[in-house]
């Protein structure tokens, strides 16, 4: 096909800004098609040549996965940034794949309406990236992860198709969900160009309430109480000592909760909430504005070089924050959660001396998690290079792994996005 | 018309496979007297299929052991829960195997610390519902099958129900699976903690209608029960009133827990076989529902109120009490069984459109029901633009059974042009695997293919499901001179 010849990809050139590479691989090419078919047509000429591609939204997460195996091209989807079609009164909406999710969220504030999906805000990932990661955030708890909103996608295959799947209403069983294999899939499997999304309504009231726990048992048992009771906050946020240091609450145990919804509910939960607390031993205090703000960046942080997640069940998530707060206690660790959801997230700074024992630190932690269910997991999700090498930064993947190897070869045989970089090496 | 399963493999000597299939599980677990076997060739759809055996395995081992006796015969297999889907999912293929999950019927474990319990899949709906119930949880899809209907089943064809306007369907509220693959393999994805590395395997799994293997346990979210819950029922003078009662809802944000509509064909049908005080010179009514604190409630239901009126509702009724509230309820819960009454049969159709498009596509199937000379009637997620209209029939006329299917393809199509979808909850399976190509081209279903080939590359895990026979979509649609994809 006459197309292929198109100079649809420049070489980088030594120097050139466009040679950010990840993990020490430097790509030769950059691209950055101005349509999805411009996508198609490249994944296309690149399968056939044998060339590697990295898909790249906003590069705020490109620090995500192990080492690639082999990188030619780096393909930005910066220049699909429209929005395909907003039906408001329906609560749904289609969007390119390269807009920000921050300008998204702009355009639905203005009809009173959001996505609700709050990874860390830098302002310059993507819808198509932050899904592709499967990002998230404290609004999880209310409203689910990416998953839960995401109704259909256009993806740009790698034999040069452009395929649907799901669709545009908020309900659908027709065909397999393949929307699911694409969040979180890393781009491994195709190129997303074009999301729909759920939507939900502004809440007409927010509110945010910081409760101070003297010991972990306290902090524990409370959390225990929220997840259970029907009082609804929007999120529960469990905040080890250091974490509370840099939410600005002082260095001891915190539960941040966001409150959202009617003022009169939102009265009730922030009069029985901290009531709540004080029967397990906490007391409410005051929090300065921009608190919700530091609490929900709290993985923003660029003097950690370390980012791991850890999946537990819900009711373990204290028990794994005083874990990794102790186990990683040479490396002065900053730990916080997804209370209500089983997510523990713990940064810290890990210089290359000491990358052997960090290495096998993790691997122990691993294996204790599993201890405490068969589908905990603790995942890397930033690391320095020299750690990368001596540990996979997913862990075990479980017994779905030889399917997702099928998978993987099913629909990108040539194995041309991201090399390496997912799971058991897809 | 779209009856015609595919068996892409020949059916070996009967016997030859009941003895197989008794060498691994005890014989009083195996049926293939036909006497037996009519039970099983049907399910909630309109076609039939008998199968050659059915086997109610007690284990995943046992499941394996069966789809290895399946694989080395070469004979397809079909999972079954309760049989109330209504596209055919179920139904085996001719000379198949019938795997009945029906006595895996244990609810395993209830962590409420967890929010989560462990159940097999062939325990009722309705029966996890009331065991999580005392813990003050609840498990929110909620088909109106519910007191029949199994929760593999609902994973199957990840089944929705009223209350899923607000908190979601099965797909957001199962955790994890215990899958036992076409080769035999028994794995485990998902589970009850979060985030699981990898593909969302879980995800592809529910709503595959069982083509991709037999789900023998499953990890379900449970939700605290709201504190405060109110019902109202808003009685309207004409069907587009109600319609737009409903998108006028959504654009003046509110979600409320359920918004459901019936018309007036549906009151009447209540009010005769189960009285549940719908009024039945009503065109139509809706009934919401809110809940939340009882801080908000009021608030919520207020402004739904609000919005009735303003669309012009003639009357507003909120139920006092819960058994006010339990009433409304089983007059929709019952709507089809009353169905049942005043017809000798209905075809339940479901499709999806975007919920400001409610008005037109109601209008549009009401024309097709005119032109095809059958009565629609209408009972529907309408907060979801999620649509169930009936159509109501008679098996015993000569040729009514092409021209009702025909009806219910013309529905899809009014459902596709408005931008929606073939199904909401009840699947694709054999009843519109040849209308596909109304909302998904070529590649598409290229690629949904290659995922099958890739986990099921025998074929022989439901068969004939889903995926479109060549030509079939060509020969119904050219006959009406539409469009198709290809």
């Amino acid at each position: 096909m006459s197309s292929l010849e198109l100079p649809i990809w420049d070489a980088i050139a030594p120097g050139d800004p466009a040679a950010v590479g990840v993990d020490g691989v430097v790509p030769r090419y950059h691209a950055r098609p101005a349509s999805p078919e411009g996508v198609a047509t490249l994944l296309r000429a690149c399968a056939e040549r044998g060339l590697a591609v990295l898909p790249r939204g906003g590069g705020t997460r490109l620090g995500i996965g192990n080492p690639l195996r082999s990188l030619d091209l780096v393909l930005d989807t910066g220049a699909l940034d429209a929005v395909v079609e907003y039906e408001s009164a329906d609560l749904t909406i289609t969007v390119q794949a390269g807009m920000p999710l921050a300008r998204l969220q702009a355009v639905l504030a203005e009809q009173g309406q959001m996505l609700p999906l709050d990874p860390p805000a830098e302002t310059a990932s993507t819808v198509g990236g932050v899904v592709a990661a499967n990002a998230s955030g404290p609004l999880r708890y209310a409203f689910g992860t990416a998953r839960d909103l995401v109704l259909g996608t256009r993806v740009a295959n790698t034999d040069g198709t452009i395929t649907r799947a799901g669709g545009k209403v908020v309900k659908n069983v027709a065909g397999y969900d393949l929307n699911k294999l694409h969040v979180g899939g890393l781009g491994c499997l195709g190129v997303l160009t074009e999301l729909s999304f759920k939507l939900q309504p502004l809440p007409a009231s927010t509110r945010t309430l910081a409760l101070r726990f003297d010991t972990v048992a306290a902090q524990a048992a409370f959390l225990a109480a929220v997840v259970r009771s029907n009082l609804g906050p929007l999120a529960i946020e469990a905040l080890g000592p250091t974490a509370s240091g840099a939410a600005g609450l002082g260095e001891r145990r915190h539960v941040v909760l966001r409150l959202g919804g009617y003022p009169h509910a939102v009265e009730r939960q922030a009069s029985d909430l901290p009531k709540l607390a004080t029967n397990h031993g906490g007391h409410l205090v005051e929090n300065a504005d921009g608190l919700w703000d530091r609490v929900r960046n709290l993985q923003v942080q660029p003097a950690a070089n370390l980012l791991v997640k850890a999946g537990v069940p819900i009711s373990a998530t204290s028990a794994t924050m005083e874990q990794l707060q102790e186990r990683l206690a040479d490396f002065a660790p900053r730990v916080w959660g997804h209370a209500g959801n089983g997510v523990v997230y713990a940064s810290a700074s890990a210089d290359d001396e000491r990358t052997e024992t960090l290495a096998e630190l993790l691997a122990q932690l691993r294996q204790e998690l599993r201890g405490v269910d068969t589908s905990a997991s603790l995942v890397l999700l930033k690391a320095p290079l020299a750690l990368k090498r001596h540990i996979d930064v997913w862990g075990d993947a479980g017994d779905g792994l030889p399917l997702m190897r099928s998978v993987k070869a099913a629909l990108d045989p040539t194995s041309t996005l991201n090399p390496g970089r997912f799971v058991g090496g897809i | 018309m779209i009856a015609e399963a595919v068996a892409p493999v020949a059916p070996p000597a009967a016997d030859a496979l009941v003895h197989a299939l008794c060498a691994v599980l005890p014989a009083e677990r195996v049926l293939w007297r036909p006497y037996d076997l009519m039970l099983y060739e049907y399910d909630g759809s309109i076609e039939r299929h008998r199968p050659a055996a059915v086997v109610f395995p007690l284990s995943a081992r046992e499941v394996s052991e069966i789809l290895q006796v399946c694989n080395r015969l070469g004979v397809p297999y079909t999972a079954r829960g309760a049989g109330t889907g209504l596209s055919g999912g179920a139904l085996p293929s001719p000379g198949g195997v019938l795997v009945s999950l029906a006595r895996m019927n244990r609810i395993l474990e209830i962590n409420p610390e967890n929010r989560c319990a462990l159940v097999e899949p062939g325990v009722v709906n309705l029966r996890l519902g009331q065991a999580v119930q005392p813990y003050g949880l609840s498990y929110v899809p909620d088909p109106s099958s519910q007191k029949a209907c199994t929760i593999g089943g609902n994973v199957g064809e990840n089944s929705g129900g009223p209350h899923t306007l607000r908190y979601g369907v099965t797909t957001n509220h199962t955790l994890g699976l215990e899958v036992v693959l076409p080769d035999g393999a028994i794995v485990q994805v998902g589970g009850a903690s979060a985030d699981c590395p990898g593909l969302d395997l879980v995800g592809l799994f529910v709503g595959s209608e069982g083509t991709l293997g037999i789900v023998t346990r499953i990890w379900v979210r449970l939700i605290p029960i709201a504190e405060s819950v109110k019902t109202l029922l808003a009685v309207f003078p004409t069907i587009d009133a109600a319609c737009e009662a409903v998108a006028g809802c959504i654009a003046r944000r509110i979600v409320p827990a359920a918004l459901e509509m019936m018309d007036n064909m549906v009151i009447r049908a209540v009010e005769s076989v189960n009285p549940a005080g719908y009024p039945v010179d009503a065109a139509a009514v809706l009934l919401a529902e809110v809940d939340g604190l009882r801080d908000e409630v009021d608030a919520m239901a207020g402004e739904v109120e609000a919005v009735c009126w303003a669309h012009g509702a003639s009357d507003v009724r909120m139920a006092r009490n819960d058994l006010e509230r339990a009433r409304l309820w089983a007059g929709r819960k019952g709507a089809f069984g009353a169905l049942g009454r005043i017809t000798p049969d209905y075809y339940t159709v479901d499709g999806v459109v975007p919920r400001t498009r409610l008005p037109e596509v109601l209008r549009a199937i009401a024309a097709i029901g005119d032109d095809a000379g059958f009565r629609i009637a209408n009972v529907f997620h309408a907060g979801d633009g999620n649509l169930h209209p009936l159509i109501l029939w008679d098996a015993d006329v000569p040729g009514a059974e092409e021209r009702v299917v025909a009806a219910g393809a013309e529905i899809m199509r009014v459902c596709a042009e408005a931008g929606g979808s073939l199904s909401g909850e009840h699947g694709i399976g054999l009843e519109k695997r040849d209308l596909m190509p109304l909302i998904f081209g070529e590649a598409d279903m290229g690629v949904m293919h290659r995922v099958k080939d890739a986990i099921d590359p025998r074929g022989q895990c439901n068969p004939g499901k889903v995926f479109p026979t060549a030509g079939r979509c060509l020969e119904i649609f050219a006959r009406r001179g539409m469009a198709v994809g290809w």
